[in-house]
């Protein structure tokens, strides 16, 4: 177990290594940030100064040894825009975007399971359809679309909902979480909703082949045999071997959640991370960029550690080893 | 979530739902995020809107962005460097303590430290200003390297803040300490990228604003913030966009607010290789840098039409760099009319009969509608027989690009931030060098124009000094060092009941958001 631990380390480690090359590089190459942030009636002699001051001046490879060695220190930088640290930036606005995110996988879950289960059972019913139709729209339509005419019409027109931002928050061991007020709920429930749809699409659909599938196999056949009741076959033995490829979709989507939020943080006006980095983009606020992304790898890794680990869990066949 | 919950949550929070226009509350939806606290900080619009919420400079500016009294109710020219100001009596900050010239010396020397590390620092305000003293707690004296005119201009961007607050760090004023003013609201409190929230300051100089408590939220996706508009999340926003203003005006219940705006639309043609990269003519000579051709392409563009048709109305078109009402416009240049037949006239009279090789390059994510506005543009080019192909580039990579002068022939737009035309026609057409011109990116030069824009910054006579200034813009637009398309206007959209007069600088002040 722990040479495994060691191994999936040490991948995370040249992860890491490589995307920092590549985004320092690429960023590099797009342009000069005192171009965009710079006003325009400063001197040239002024913008040199901030181009200093940012250690632009000096040649990439050396601008690169610096940011490598402070962050090896747990430095990533100061953000250009704001003067604070990049990473307490993304820190500061993280539990919105996992809030967001977890609110929109456990919706996946609760209504992607339940309905996926019964359009595997009864595929040809009239309702198992209309659920197989739903989910090919979830699939098929774009995010900011849905997202706009949701709030079209349970925020504008119907006004139940407000149409953006995030509501009261309570600090939950000094992390301000909204989940827990009426107000931080309402907020919740359009962004979840729609980050969700594409999930819960996804999850009916794997749920209802795992079923179908696993309802043809000789020992759901045999479990009939022995006289168990319906209800315990699918709940415990066809559910439990329809897991198993759920979990693995589920692991890798919710990373592609919390990355993919950014779509809906921007529609709903969502204060996560996903909005700091679009800024950031386009103002090529690189020690911002950089961050973001390293946390990205470092969270995609650790979810898949968990989906790893999930498997053995779930199925005892599946063995962690490290090579 | 199971739907009866669902269903139950739906009907709960009906009952949140945000109640019209309370009494003596504001919500507004900006398009932008403040991105410090620190009001000496970083230059960029959305910053120096916030801190005009709290802050207050020795004057300020009006919505037509003319100098005002403000912390400082007169003041005196003594000698050509010299200037006396006599300060407001009574003004208390909002921690309670008593303003007074200390206070303003230690706000202008905090200046050079609040800019280490700054983006785009406030030093350009302040260079000008060799010292500060106080004569007495009720006035400053402010001495200058040489006679600057624009002092006054420059000082309306420094915010004053208690002597006390000198120390006081960019980090910690973002973290919410010591955010301490003059302003008409107090600080509470600040969520980057989503909120700030002010109170009412009850001691204000002038009278007290109509509002106890404004939150300002930020919406950067325009239809996002028209949606917080219309479902009534918020009473006011600011910059509609284009598409939408018809939607907002038949809106029941919805004001659309538009003022022209200080932003002037350009085209800036590479006016200083022989050759160009884009734009070649048979012989692979540039033919930018002959007057007649730049001429032809102004008389080429159908101003009107593209106020009207791309941007829904919402600009005016511009024959020279600042709009009509500030300093140094001059009366007698107006916009070149739309007449394809002359142009056609000239391109030939230049030795361009068949036109010329020309790639036209925009932003696309700068402006509003920077990328249909440039298509529209290249169309116009066109249709008198040149060669026009458009290519619109995201921001980050446009303006670094142009900088290199990699491209020929550019659009930007530019913000007459000091309220007079040398605001904007030093950065744009002043001969490139040391410490001048950084934005002339198309190299024009006149030596002619150079002098009376020099002159004009030397000279404190108001009446001679908007002479240079409509001299130089005369030069530069018979040149057209820069061709002027529009100016771009600034629009709200308000709750019935409230009033708010526009600024042509597109800031969004509480303080002027009347109950009607």
């Amino acid at each position: 177990m722990s040479g495994y631990l060691f191994s999936r380390l040490l991948q995370t480690a040249v992860t890491l290594f490589v995307m920092s090359v590549l985004v320092f590089g690429g960023l590099h190459m797009v342009g000069n940030p005192v171009d965009v942030l710079l006003s325009p009636t400063a001197t040239p002699a002024e913008r040199l100064e901030v181009i200093k001051s940012f250690g632009l001046d000096r040649p990439v490879w050396e601008q690169y040894w610096i940011f490598l060695k402070n962050a090896l220190t747990g430095n990533l930088g100061n953000s250009f825009v704001f003067n604070q640290p990049a990473l307490d930036l993304i820190l500061q606005r993280m539990p919105a975007t996992l809030e967001l995110a977890a609110a929109a996988l456990l919706m996946a879950l609760v209504l992607g399971i339940p309905l996926g289960i019964y359009a595997g059972l009864k595929p040809n019913g009239w309702f198992a359809k209309s659920i197989m139709t739903f989910s090919i729209l979830g699939f098929s339509l774009p995010t900011f679309w849905i997202g706009l005419v949701m709030i079209m019409v349970f925020a504008v027109q119907l006004g139940w909902l407000p149409s953006s931002g995030r509501g009261d928050t309570v600090d939950v061991l000094g992390v301000p979480v909204s989940i827990f007020t009426m107000d931080g709920l309402a907020h919740l429930a359009l962004p979840a909703f729609n980050l969700a749809l594409f999930k819960i699409s996804l999850v009916i659909r794997i749920t209802r082949a795992g079923v179908l599938e696993t309802m043809q196999l000789d020992f759901v056949r045999f479990a009939r045999a022995k006289g168990l009741p319906e209800k315990r076959i699918v709940t415990v033995h066809v559910l439990k071997n329809t897991l198993i490829p759920l979990i693995t979709v589920i692991g890798l989507e919710l990373g592609s959640l919390i990355a993919f939020a950014v779509v809906t943080e921007t529609i709903f006006a969502w204060p996560g991370m996903g909005k700091l980095i679009i800024d950031a983009i386009a103002v090529l606020d690189r020690p911002v960029i950089l961050a973001y992304l390293m946390i990205t790898v470092v969270m995609f890794s650790l979810i898949n550690l968990a989906v790893d680990i999930l498997y053995s869990v779930v199925d005892p066949r599946v063995r962690l080893e490290g090579n | 979530m199971k739907p009866v919950a669902l269903a139950a949550l739906l009907a709960a929070s009906t009952a949140l739902a945000p109640a019209a226009l309370s009494a003596q509350e504001l919500t507004i939806g900006l398009a932008a995020s403040t991105t410090s606290m620190d009001p000496q900080f970083y230059v960029v619009g959305p910053n120096s809107a916030m801190a005009r919420n709290i802050f207050d400079g020795l004057v300020n500016q009006d919505e037509n962005q003319q100098i005002v009294p403000a912390l400082a109710t007169s003041w005196k020219i003594v000698d050509d460097t010299t200037w006396e100001f006599t300060l407001r009596e009574g003004v208390t900050f909002h921690d309670g303590s008593d303003f007074t010239a200390e206070d303003v010396v230690a706000s202008i020397n905090r200046v050079p430290k609040a800019s280490n590390n700054s983006p785009s620092s406030f030093m350009p305000y302040v260079k000008a200003i060799k010292d500060v003293q106080a004569v007495d707690p009720s006035t400053v004296r402010i001495t200058t390297d040489e006679p600057t005119p624009l002092l006054l201009n420059n000082l309306s961007r420094i915010a004053i803040l208690p002597a006390e607050a000198a120390e006081t760090t960019t980090e910690q004023m973002n973290s919410g300490e010591g955010v301490i003013g003059t302003g008409p609201f107090q600080f509470v409190s600040w969520v980057p990228d989503s909120e700030v929230v002010v109170e009412r300051n009850d001691a204000y100089w002038a009278e007290p604003a109509a509002w106890e408590d404004v939150t300002f939220k930020v919406f950067k996706n325009n239809s996002a913030r028209v949606a917080a508009m219309l479902s009534g999340d918020v009473d006011m926003i600011e910059s509609i966009p284009t598409a939408d203003t018809r939607r907002l005006v038949d809106a029941e219940d919805v004001e659309v607010v538009s003022v022209a705006g200080n932003r002037v639309m350009y085209l800036h043609m590479d006016q200083g290789r022989e050759e160009s990269p884009f734009a070649t003519d048979a012989e692979g000579k540039n033919p930018l840098r002959d007057p007649r051709v730049r001429r032809a392409l102004s008389l080429s563009l159908n101003r009107e039409a593209i106020v009207d048709r791309i941007m829904d109305g919402q600009g005016v078109p511009a024959g020279q760099l600042v709009p009509e009402g500030y300093f140094g416009y001059d009366s007698e240049i107006s916009a070149d009319p739309y007449d394809p037949e002359a142009a056609k006239e000239l391109l030939t009279e230049a030795g361009y009969p068949d036109g010329f090789e020309l790639t036209f390059h925009a932003s696309n994510d700068r402006y509003p509608n920077d990328s249909r506005v440039a298509q529209a543009i290249g169309q116009f080019f066109s249709r008198i027989g040149i060669d026009t192909s458009v290519e619109t580039l995201p921001a980050s990579v446009y303006f670094s690009r142009a900088s290199n002068l990699e491209f020929s022939f550019i659009m930007g737009g530019a913000a007459v931030e000091t309220g007079e035309a040398s605001g904007v026609l030093g950065p744009l057409l002043e001969t490139y060098g040391e410490s001048a011109g950084r934005g002339n990116r198309g190299r024009y030069s006149n030596p002619e124009f150079d002098s009376a824009l020099s002159e004009a910054r030397q000279t404190l006579d108001e009446e001679k000094r908007r002479e240079l200034l409509e001299k130089a813009t005369e030069i530069a637009m018979t040149d057209l060092g820069v061709i002027p398309v529009f100016y771009l206007a600034n629009t709200w959209a308000l709750e019935d009941g409230i009033d708010y007069p526009g600024r042509s600088d597109g800031y969004t002040l509480a303080y002027d958001v009347r109950p009607e």
